[in-house]
């Protein structure tokens, strides 16, 4: 009996593995239908989104990749508002979620961190309050986040210093507090990418706390 | 024995004959007044009578004429009874023709009716209902009928103002009024003659229009600051009913309507009554049945309500109503119905309804309606029918339902109920109808469900319902439409269905059904429609459809069958309006004897294995709508009769091996929405398979990818001005594009299109039934269409169809430069261009095209420098302009930035910018101008701060310090203040803390 165990492991892995495309592409149709639930749309950008379809990517601004996987969600622009969900969170495929120009409110879910492929983060211009969260530092392939032009609050996450790919980070005109983290990818981003805050200067380790002033 | 039987058989007779000749009035001992006599033969002048209702009028004794009744002991004629022949019926019933036959027509002056009819001093009871006096006025005269009692002219198509001289009947009880044809008979002005019907007790007006009673019935009486109609109503207290169903109404029901104590019933549906239900009603403590349905009352219902205790019927649907409905509804304790539906109500049903002891009916359907359904249910033992559907219901059936031994309908679908269906719904032995669809109830169909043999119609379709249709099927006898589609069912279907001689729909659509279908389905005489797709029956074309003599829908798509097509289908079944056998492996070819089928309306053979080609026998009066044989194997030629078939809106024969000269000209295909060519060997030039003059076309899809088409774009695709997919990629197409491509309307703006054919109501009943009956009559989105959107191949449908635009001339060999004019599509979604032999610019304002999402202008020859405005683009998600010769910066900004893979800018060599190896030098610095103002300005802005920012320092810090250094005095003064203060805070700052150090020393010595 013992011996089949390893069977049975690798029987159901491979059934797992077999089935999850089927599975996954179903409910990243209904995560992003959530999201349309959640968002009023006064000019029909999200009119095509029908969850009736057998998969999201003839839906308009979502693109997918070869295995109908969705990898873009572009709502940039498009006049919507509202707020985010935890089930975003399920796009496991995303690579560019931009959300930016909009009149988008609220907290930014904890669950975006699941988004392991993304790329790209654009979020400015919105109306997004609370902290930044601290999940984000998961996201390891992430190479743009912009999070300008909102009303966050709280400091900067110091563990976004292990994203070493993160080429862009802006997060101007908010109302973030603390010290900017100087490690890893924040040493070289431009003062820019801060200003208009409450941020007290870079971080000064063990002489000041992180988030001093906050 | 027989004698004394005898006896009383003719006593019997006798005593009838007494009786029959008392009641109508034939008693010789009194004959009637002369003058009346002949006053009757003047009134009778004045018709046409064809069906001899009036024969009976001759003679002297005027008392035994038919209609007529006469006092007993004066000889005066009291009553007329010239009733024509129809019954009451609601007004709208007889529209279209159907106009009852009256049997007295005017064909004299209604006047002269009114003056003979005034000789009858005495008349109390005058009832004229039925006839036909042709269109003319109310005669005022009328009103000098002063001792009626009873006045009836309904239904006898006078038209008009009603004169307000009828307000001096004041003796009147009964005033009918009614109309078959709204608004034919009017109120106008002045309504108070209303009020002077003092002994009034029932008004019937159904029909009449009151909307110009000085603009409405309501609205005046609050006008009006004192009597007028306010008081109108409120005199009429004897009134037991009011009757103004259809009335045009508007305004709000008047709070007056309070003073109307005696008031029994009140029917004012069908009206435009706003404003909420006011709380006088509860003070109408007789009322026994309210009808307001069909108005747009708002607020909520039933606060006051509870207090009518003789209510025994009440209809509000049909309204905005909202808020809860209140728990005293349980106080109704003589209510028989109920009707609340089409409102917006919320909250749950409340436990008390099990208190309504006497309910036969209630409708609560098409609310807003939450929480689960009351146990206390189970307590309406006279509950006939029950309509929670459409609501948000959750919970499961109570098990409770099976108690209600009377019940004939129950209607729960469309909500949100899980659990299994309970096993005792069997005992409901009179249930004829059950509707359960879309909910998510689970487990096995419940075997006493078999037993209800007064069942007609069984509705269960998407659930999650398994198990096996079992052979005890049979026992439903009365059954006449089975749906039971979408749900996880198993099995066989038995032999058995065959018994059910009832049976006109059959639904098992979507189900794990599997085995052979039973030929016994062809005994079923009244199979109208069957649909068994999505299933795995794996059995040939079904032989049962040669008996099927009256079927008009078959649908066994995707059910795994192989075969071929039987060549006489279209003598078989003779009625067929479509014919679904999608996605199976049928071969074989398609057959001839389909020319036959007149009534066809669609025809979806798609996805199989048929070859040979396409019959060209189409006939002009043949109904077909939608025909569907793609991706087959069909060779030969385009069949050219199908422009005969003058509704076709939809033709998909993409994906075939069809060839030869094509010759569609549009002009002949008028109803064409779908063309799609796609995907064959059509060989030919363009503009003669477009044809003549196109005119105004109704073609919005038009699609010829991958064939061996050639010859020059034609100008007249322009006036396609419903086109949004135009698909020529993959031909031998030369010459330009056309710059009237700019001036397609639905490219330049959707919203042209959207408003009526959305398919996105996918629930609504009314699309339900279309959706099963004729899936594809009138919806040309229900076919998907390939299109090459963001560098793949998508299958777009349904909604998706509905809204993609796009233009696909890609794999061509058009010359020429892109028309500037195309970026007046400004809702285009898909632009490819790629692969031709396009030279000159990228349109300098290809910017403004801002719904665009997908832009393929790759494998051309195009040059100059990518334009700015492209970074506006903000929808775009995919973009290729590789292999062109663009050279200079690559734009940058907005989404530009998210679309970083540098494939789509290769093989342009002269291109520069940060993706790509080749950095652009200082002087052609990427430009990250958009038309989002601000950003440069922003710059500008940040350089002034800084500039003044430096001038600020530098004349700050010099003029202090430029002046210490240059005057002495200065000098040595400051230098001296500086120390002085030094000194003040050292003094200061030791004082402090030697105080301090005090202070805390003491408060340890308290402690």
């Amino acid at each position: 009996m013992a011996c089949l165990t390893p069977f049975f492991f690798i029987f159901f892995l491979s059934l797992s593995l077999f089935l999850s495309p089927a599975f996954s592409t179903n409910s990243e149709g209904n995560a992003l239908h959530a999201l349309r639930s959640r968002l009023s749309d006064p000019t029909n950008v999200l009119q095509s989104w029908d969850p009736t379809l057998v998969n999201p990517c003839t839906w308009f601004h979502v693109t997918c990749d070869s295995n109908n996987h969705v990898i873009r969600l572009d709502l940039g622009n498009s006049n919507v508002s509202g707020t985010l969900g935890p089930e975003l969170g399920q796009l496991k495929y995303l690579q560019y979620l931009e959300l930016y120009r909009n009149d988008i409110g609220g907290q930014i879910p904890e669950e975006l961190g699941n988004l392991e492929n993304l790329v790209s983060m654009d979020m400015y211009d919105n109306k997004f309050e609370g902290r930044i969260p601290k999940s984000f530092a998961k996201l390891k392939s992430l190479r743009f986040l912009r999070l300008n032009n909102n009303k966050l609050t709280g400091s900067i996450p110091r563990e976004l210093t292990t994203l070493t790919g993160l080429k862009v980070f802006d997060v101007s005109s908010n109302d973030l507090c603390g010290t900017i983290p100087v490690d890893g990818p924040f040493s070289s981003f431009p003062m820019e990418s801060f200003d208009n805050n409450r941020l007290n200067g870079p971080e000064l380790k063990g002489l000041v706390p992180y988030d001093f002033g906050c | 024995m027989r004698e004394t039987f005898r006896a009383m058989l003719v006593l019997v007779a006798v005593l009838l004959f007494e009786a029959a000749e008392c009641c109508s009035g034939r008693n010789t001992s009194f004959s009637c007044i002369e003058r009346e006599r002949d006053a009757l033969l003047k009134f009778k002048l004045c018709f046409h009578d064809p069906s001899h209702m009036l024969s009976s009028w001759k003679g002297n004794n005027c008392c035994e004429w038919i209609g007529v009744g006469c006092d007993k002991n004066s000889g005066y004629v009291v009553s007329l009874q010239l009733r024509g022949s129809i019954l009451d019926q609601p007004y709208w019933y007889f529209i279209d023709d159907q106009q009852p036959q009256p049997q007295l027509y005017l064909i004299d002056d209604a006047k002269e009716v009114v003056s003979s009819l005034l000789k009858l001093r005495y008349l109390e009871h005058l009832d004229l209902s039925n006839n036909n006096f042709g269109g003319n006025l109310i005669p005022p005269s009328f009103g000098l009928m002063k001792q009626l009692r009873y006045l009836n002219l309904s239904y006898v198509q006078f038209r008009g103002r009603i004169p307000g001289e009828l307000g001096n009947l004041t003796r009147l009880q009964v005033l009918d009024l009614s109309q078959y044809y709204y608004g034919r008979l009017k109120v106008d002005g002045d309504i108070q003659w209303i009020s002077r019907l003092s002994s009034l007790q029932q008004l019937d007006m159904k029909g009449v229009n009151l909307s110009h009673a000085s603009s409405n019935l309501f609205q005046v009486l609050d006008m009006l600051s004192s009597l007028s109609w306010l008081n109108t109503i409120g005199q009429l207290s004897k009134l037991e009913s009011i009757d103004l169903f259809k009335n045009q109404l508007n305004g709000s029901i008047p709070d007056i309507i309070r003073q109307l104590s005696k008031l029994k019933s009140i029917d004012l549906s069908h009206n435009q009554l706003t404003g909420s239900i006011s709380d006088s009603i509860g003070q109408l403590s007789k009322l026994e049945s309210i009808d307001f349905s069909d108005n747009q009352l708002t607020g909520s219902i039933l606060d006051r309500i509870g207090q009518l205790s003789k209510l025994e019927s009440i209809d509000l649907s049909e309204n905005q109503l909202t808020g809860s409905i209140s728990d005293r509804i349980g106080q109704l304790s003589k209510l028989e119905s109920i009707d609340l539906s089409d409102n917006q109500l919320t909250g749950s049903i409340p436990d008390s309804i099990g208190q309504l002891s006497k309910l036969e009916s209630i409708d609560l359907s098409h609310n807003q309606l939450t929480g689960s359904i009351p146990n206390s249910i189970g307590q309406l033992s006279k509950l006939e029918s029950i309509d929670l559907s459409h609501n948000q219901l959750i919970g499961s059936i109570p098990d409770r339902i099976g108690q209600l031994s009377k019940l004939e309908s129950i209607d729960l679908s469309l909500n949100q109920l899980t659990g299994s269906i309970p096993d005792r719904i069997g005992q409901l032995s009179k249930l004829e109808s059950i509707h359960l669809f879309h909910n998510q109830l689970s487990g096995s169909l419940p075997n006493s469900i078999w037993q209800l043999s007064k069942l007609e119609s069984i509705n269960l379709f998407e659930n999650q319902l398994n198990g096996s249709i079992p052979d005890s099927i049979k026992q439903l006898s009365n059954l006449e439409s089975i749906y039971l589609s979408h749900n996880q069912l198993s099995g066989s279907i038995p032999d058995s269905i065959g018994q059910l001689s009832k049976l006109e729909r059959i639904y098992l659509a979507h189900n794990q059904l599997s085995g052979s279908i039973p030929d016994s389905i062809g005994q079923l005489s009244k199979l109208e429609s069957i649909d068994l797709s999505g299933n795995q029956f794996g059995t040939g074309f079904p032989k049962w459809l040669q008996l099927q003599k009256t079927i008009l829908m078959v649908d066994l798509s995707n059910a795994s069958i192989s075969g071929p097509l039987p060549e006489n289908i279209g003598h078989m079944t003779p009625m067929l309006q479509g014919l679904y056998l999608a996605n199976n492996f049928m071969n074989g070819s398609v057959p001839k004897s389909l020319c036959n089928l007149k009534y066809l309306g669609a025809l979806d053979l798609s996805n199989n294995m048929l070859s040979g080609s396409i019959p060209n026998c189409w006939r002009n009066d043949q109904s077909l709508n939608f025909i569907d044989l793609s991706s087959n194997n069909l060779s030969g030629l385009f069949p050219s009769t199908m422009a005969r078939l003058s509704s076709l809106s939809v033709l998909h024969l993409n994906n075939n091996s069809l060839h030869k000269g094509l010759h569609v000209a549009l002009k002949h295909f008028t109803s064409l929405v779908v063309l799609d060519l796609g995907e064959n060997k059509f060989s030919g030039n363009l503009t003669s398979i477009v044809g003549g003059e196109i005119g105004n076309h109704s073609l919005k899809i038009f699609r010829l990818r991958k064939n061996l088409v050639s010859g020059d774009i034609p100008l007249k695709l322009c006036s396609l001005s419903q086109l949004q997919i135009l698909d020529l990629a993959d031909n031998n197409l030369t010459g330009r594009i056309p710059p009237c491509f700019g001036k397609f309307s639905i490219m330049v703006n959707a919203t042209l299109q959207l408003s009526h054919d959305m398919g996105n109501e996918y629930w609504d009943e009314a699309f339900f039934t279309e959706v099963l009956l004729s899936r594809y009559f009138e919806y040309w989105n229900q076919a998907p269409v390939m299109e090459v959107v963001k560098g793949r191949y998508l299958k777009y449908i349904k909604t998706t169809l509905v809204l993609e635009i796009s233009i696909d001339l890609s794999s061509n060999n058009l010359i020429g430069s892109i028309p500037e004019e195309l970026i007046f599509l400004k809702d285009l979604h898909n632009l490819n261009l790629s692969w031709n032999h396009l030279s000159g610019k990228i349109p300098e304002k290809i910017g403004q095209m801002e719904n665009l999402e997908s832009l393929d202008f790759s494998k051309n020859s195009l040059s100059g420098m990518i334009p700015n405005s492209m970074s506006s683009l903000t929808k775009l998600s995919y973009l290729n302009l590789s292999y062109n010769n663009l050279s200079g910066p690559i734009p940058t900004g907005y989404q530009l930035q998210t679309l970083e893979d540098p494939t789509m800018y290769a093989g342009n060599p002269q291109l520069c910018g940060a993706l790509l190896l080749k950095k652009c030098s200082n002087d052609t610095l990427p430009s990250t101008i958009s038309n989002f103002k601000g950003n440069d300005e922003g710059a500008l802005k940040r350089m002034w701060f800084y500039i003044v920012v430096m001038l600020g320092f530098a004349t700050g810090f010099w003029g202090v310090v430029g002046t210490l250094i240059f005057i002495k005095n200065w000098r040595y003064a400051y230098f001296q203040w500086m120390d002085d203060v030094h000194h003040w805070i050292l003094v200061v700052i030791t004082l402090k803390v030697a105080r301090f150090k005090k202070m805390f020393n003491g408060n340890q010595d308290d402690q």
